[in-house]
């Protein structure tokens, strides 16, 4: 099943209302913070279109790089949206949020272990292939825990059960901002004038 | 709004994106929203190799069967040649996989409508200051690039748009010039010696190049300083337009149709 039927099909037998990450998902379709849910009055409506402007920075306008951080500003509601708008908005939000979560209802979901991505890696990240297992552990810590709302699924995984109403953000291959944070950490061990991996 | 036509072609446009910058995505996004209103393709996607969707895990959201994957950069070089076909998994040109066909297509910055898109941006940064040249045959047209010795494509590319725009004689002169190697951008001023200039970076986004190197380099503002003054720019007697990155402008998005056209034309795909 494709992510739009899977989706439909979801929200056809879940009772409302629906959560995905910072975002509450009622019937019609509407869609607003979280922590808007009880102030929907007072809610700037805007367009589709503006999404991608308000994902970019928090509150306080310091940029997100991660669309799944935990600082998603508020203040807005988006409505009435077809479900075509509906998956498009979820996924300007949370990218690839639905196809991962219809793939693992699936069972289809493919998990890619680190050091698959780190190998696959060249020019200056080919050196992510040398972090250690204990390493990455420590890096998942400091920055997939302290950062990103997504369930990691691949080692070392985070425990997960999902919640009948909410759909899970779910993290099936290390990014694009955890290699970086990985090759300083692997630069950080290479002494000073040796080259090393293509670091 | 939005075509639910499964009939129809998806579109995936790729960009670089960033994760210190907010801007360096922009165009990609205003690009695809141009296209979903145009109604020619059934989905539009966007990934990027330094943000969400990457290119790894983005065509898990494509329900298309055919995908016209174009990638958003101005030349050719590393990331369209090797990252993005290593990441999308794809064989070639076509890539036939579990009932999807994805269409490679060269990167936009390729197509030779990208003349058109300069000599509109060039326009329309002087028409937007409320002055006009004087004369176009006493006007140099600068073409900034970054210069790098790790992709010489980018400036060949630069070379290429630079030799046409002088061909049309619609400027006294046209010129390139590069942050990292001759001619450099910080010589503009001995490289022309013409009353008034007309400068367009060739960059796919504002970011630290276009919006603070090169006016650094310009002369227009000082290290760390933002650019405080508006076009044109009065110097030692010469007015000079700088306009904002040639990504950015909203033309780019008919250069995406335009090679997925020279695509079909191309591979014989009606």
């Amino acid at each position: 099943m494709k992510p739009t039927a899977f989706l439909n099909d979801w929200l056809l037998r879940t009772p409302p209302p629906w959560k995905i990450g910072q975002i509450l998902i009622q019937p019609g379709f509407t869609l607003c913070h979280q922590g808007d849910q009880n102030s929907s009055e007072t809610l700037r409506p805007i367009p589709l279109e503006k999404i991608t402007d308000l994902i970019k920075t928090t509150a306080n306008g310091n940029f997100r790089p991660l669309r799944s951080s935990p600082d998603l500003p508020s203040g807005w509601i988006l409505t009435p949206l077809s479900l075509e708008e509906l998956l498009l908005a979820l996924r300007l939000f949370y990218p690839s949020a639905i196809a991962h979560w219809s793939a693992w209802s699936q069972q289809t979901l493919r998990i890619t272990p680190y050091q698959e991505t780190a190998e696959r890696q060249t020019g200056m990240y080919h050196c992510t292939r040398l972090l250690t297992s204990e390493q990455r552990t420590a890096l998942t810590q400091s920055v997939c825990a302290q950062e990103c709302m997504k369930k990691r699924l691949w080692e070392p995984a985070d425990p997960f059960t999902s919640s009948p109403q909410e759909i899970p953000l779910l993290c099936a291959e290390p990014c694009n901002y955890f290699i970086p944070k990985a090759r300083e950490v692997v630069k950080s061990m290479i002494p000073p004038k040796k080259t090393m991996g293509g670091c | 709004m939005i075509s639910s036509s499964t009939s129809k072609p998806a579109l995936l446009i790729v960009g670089h994106g960033s994760t210190v910058n907010a801007d360096s995505s922009t165009p990609t996004y205003d690009h695809a929203w141009t296209l979903r209103k145009s109604n020619h393709f059934s989905e539009v996607h966007e990934c990027f190799w330094k943000e969400e969707p990457n290119f790894h895990q983005c065509l898990g959201q494509i329900e298309a069967e055919t995908i016209y994957i174009v990638p958003n950069f101005i030349s050719s070089g590393y990331f369209t040649e090797q990252v993005i076909p290593r990441e999308l998994e794809l064989e070639g040109p076509i890539t036939e996989r579990n009932d999807q066909t994805f269409y490679y297509c060269e990167p936009v910055g390729l197509h030779e409508s990208m003349t058109e898109v300069l000599l509109h941006r060039a326009q329309e940064v002087v028409a937007s200051s409320g002055k006009t040249v004087r004369d176009p045959q006493n006007t140099c047209l600068f073409i900034f690039g970054h210069g790098t010795n790790l992709n010489e494509n980018s400036t060949k590319i630069i070379e290429h748009q630079v030799e046409r725009i002088r061909s049309r004689n619609l400027y006294g002169e046209c010129q390139f010039a590069y942050m990292e190697e001759p001619p450099l951008v910080k010589d503009w001023k001995t490289l022309t010696h013409k009353p008034e200039v007309v400068a367009v970076p060739f960059f796919i986004a504002d970011g630290l190049h276009s919006f603070i190197d090169i006016p650094v380099l310009l002369g227009l503002t000082e290290e760390g300083q933002p650019l405080q003054t508006k076009n044109p720019h009065h110097i030692e007697g010469r007015d000079l337009w700088y306009a904002n990155a040639i990504g950015t402008e909203p033309l780019i998005a008919d250069l995406i149709l335009a090679q997925i056209k020279k695509f079909n034309e191309t591979h014989r795909i009606s």
